[in-house]
């Protein structure tokens, strides 16, 4: 289970922007969860809080029990070690090839001690799961965006994450390759099982592949439900999102308290 | 009021910067007995750091040599003194030139790939990536690029050394007609002198050292300015920037305060 109590994040030196403002999240094991607003309204903030690549100015964030927040080295790595990331920009290495970018959480778990034969078994299995397995020896640069998710998403499998965390899995992408990312993560959890956090401003994705959705305006989630729940929603603002109507000026934004002077 | 500000912030990022190189040097050194499990990156940034810059280290050398001997030549000829060159050339390349252009040279090809590399993959979210898998940068990134730079800033340096030598001897015969068996034979004899406790040649060994701790420098300046990169391309050209100007100026001063240290 993934527990956000309360967690307050701000940026900047001078004008500080509070982009989590006593933010409350509760994903339970097994469940989609998928976090919806517009672009910079602090999505991707949240889910590297929950990984840990940030640290929140105060609140606590909890995975499996586990204290995020305090956990540095070791523990850090070991909280890690049952979550999978997918990056917006898929964050693949491109001086390896595509089958080396899924071996490599394979080969770097000191946990595993695996011969070469396994772990090529794996990296096959896992990029089978995501229609990869030709594309193996291509280097990151021959092969196109939508591939590139794939690839991603076979490296996050490849470390057997109990979590999932995508970032925009199908920013960028056309509509049929945008189907495709969707059919594979409900894939993925139908199969695993895993506990997913998806971040999108892409409705038909949070429709297709969320057990539950929450709408995240001023640093927060300002109402949670069912992706048909969503869409009937009586919020002006969740209207406004779902309409696609236009979001707020900076000096809206200061007058509603989100820059701080 | 601004200019205050302005330095008052220069001065912060200045202390934060050295502060966060030096613990990403001391934390890629205390990885170095890992170096075994990560051989084949070792060996890749071996061949990045040692082998791809060894034709500009081998220009810029010999013509070291040439322009240091013709001038130098020019001057001592007025005091009946040519014969000296070679024992001019052989210490000025062997104690400070030689790894002095060899640092230039890998500050600028090497120290500048390394932050625009690490910067990239800063601001693509890789570094990001690296570290969700609970995988070390420190030991997977920095590491090997450190270990590698160590071992092949003295090996160039060496190279560099020989090669000047040749072309300083290459122009002591031409212009100064003094012969090649005569040019290596006080080469020798002024590297040897003065001998010290070691047996070794003191001005050799000298640059030597000096080139570990300039390729060390360079290393750990080109992963810490990569490393903190943000902004996009715009992040990542300031980035490549800094490890320049930072490794340059710092290869100045410690080569300073190295020289004074050998030689009190």
């Amino acid at each position: 289970m993934i527990r956000l109590e309360k967690v307050n994040k701000a940026f900047g030196t001078t004008a500080r922007r509070r982009v989590l403002i006593d933010l409350d999240l509760e994903v339970a094991e097994g469940e989609t969860f998928v976090i919806m607003g517009p672009s910079g309204i602090g999505k991707s903030v949240t889910l590297k809080h929950i990984v840990g690549l940030l640290r929140p100015d105060s609140g606590s964030i909890t995975v499996d029990g586990q204290q995020v927040t305090t956990a540095h080295g070791s523990k850090l790595r070991e909280i890690r070690s049952s979550i999978g990331y997918l990056f917006q920009g898929s964050a693949l290495l491109n001086w390896m090839s595509v089958g080396d970018n899924v071996a490599l959480p394979i080969k770097e778990d000191r946990r595993r001690k695996l011969s070469r034969a396994e772990i090529d078994r794996l990296v096959l299995e896992k990029l089978s799961l995501v229609n990869m397995a030709s594309e193996r020896d291509k280097m990151i640069g021959e092969i196109s965006g939508g591939m590139r998710k794939r690839a991603a998403l076979a490296r996050v499998l490849a470390s057997n994450p109990k979590i999932i965390l995508y970032d925009e899995p199908t920013a960028g992408l056309d509509p049929r390759m945008a189907a495709t990312i969707a059919d594979l993560i409900n894939n993925v959890k139908n199969r695993f099982g895993v506990t997913s956090i998806v971040v999108t401003h892409d409705l038909s994705l949070a429709s297709s592949v969320g057990d539950r959705v929450g709408m995240m305006h001023l640093g927060h989630l300002i109402e949670v439900g069912t992706p048909e729940g969503m869409k009937q929603s009586k919020n002006p603002i969740v209207r406004d999102f779902v309409e696609g109507r236009p979001i707020l000026s900076v000096d809206e934004e200061t007058k509603l308290g989100m820059i701080l002077p | 009021m601004d200019l205050i500000r302005f330095t008052g912030h220069f001065v912060q990022e200045s202390v934060k910067g050295s502060g966060y190189t030096a613990r990403l040097l001391l934390g890629a050194l205390a990885r170095v007995p890992r170096a075994g499990k990560r051989f084949r990156s070792v060996l890749d940034q071996m061949y990045v750091c040692g082998i791809k810059p060894l034709p500009v280290v081998v220009v810029v050398s010999i013509f070291t040599g040439i322009i240091l001997a013709y001038q130098t030549g020019l001057e001592l000829d007025r005091f009946g003194q040519r014969e000296k060159i070679a024992d001019i050339i052989g210490i000025i390349l062997c104690r400070e030139m030689g790894p002095f252009i060899t640092g230039l040279i890998l500050t600028a090809s090497v120290g500048a790939a390394m932050a625009a590399e690490l910067g990239t993959m800063k601001v693509s979210e890789e570094i990001d990536a690296i570290e969700c898998m609970s995988i070390d940068p420190l030991d997977f990134l920095v590491m090997p690029r450190v270990v590698a730079l160590a071992l092949m800033c003295p090996v160039l340096t060496f190279l560099g050394d020989v090669v000047g030598i040749i072309g300083g001897g290459f122009i002591s015969e031409q212009q100064l007609q003094i012969p090649w068996t005569l040019y290596v034979r006080q080469v020798i004899e002024s590297l040897r002198t003065p001998a010290d406790a070691t047996g070794l040649p003191k001005d050799l060994w000298c640059g030597l050292v000096k080139a570990v701790i300039f390729g060390l420098t360079i290393a750990a300046v080109g992963c810490s300015t990569g490393l903190r990169a943000s902004g996009g391309a715009l992040g990542v050209g300031r980035a490549t920037r800094g490890a320049v100007v930072i490794s340059f100026t710092l290869i100045i001063i410690f080569g300073y305060y190295l020289t004074w240290f050998f030689y009190p």
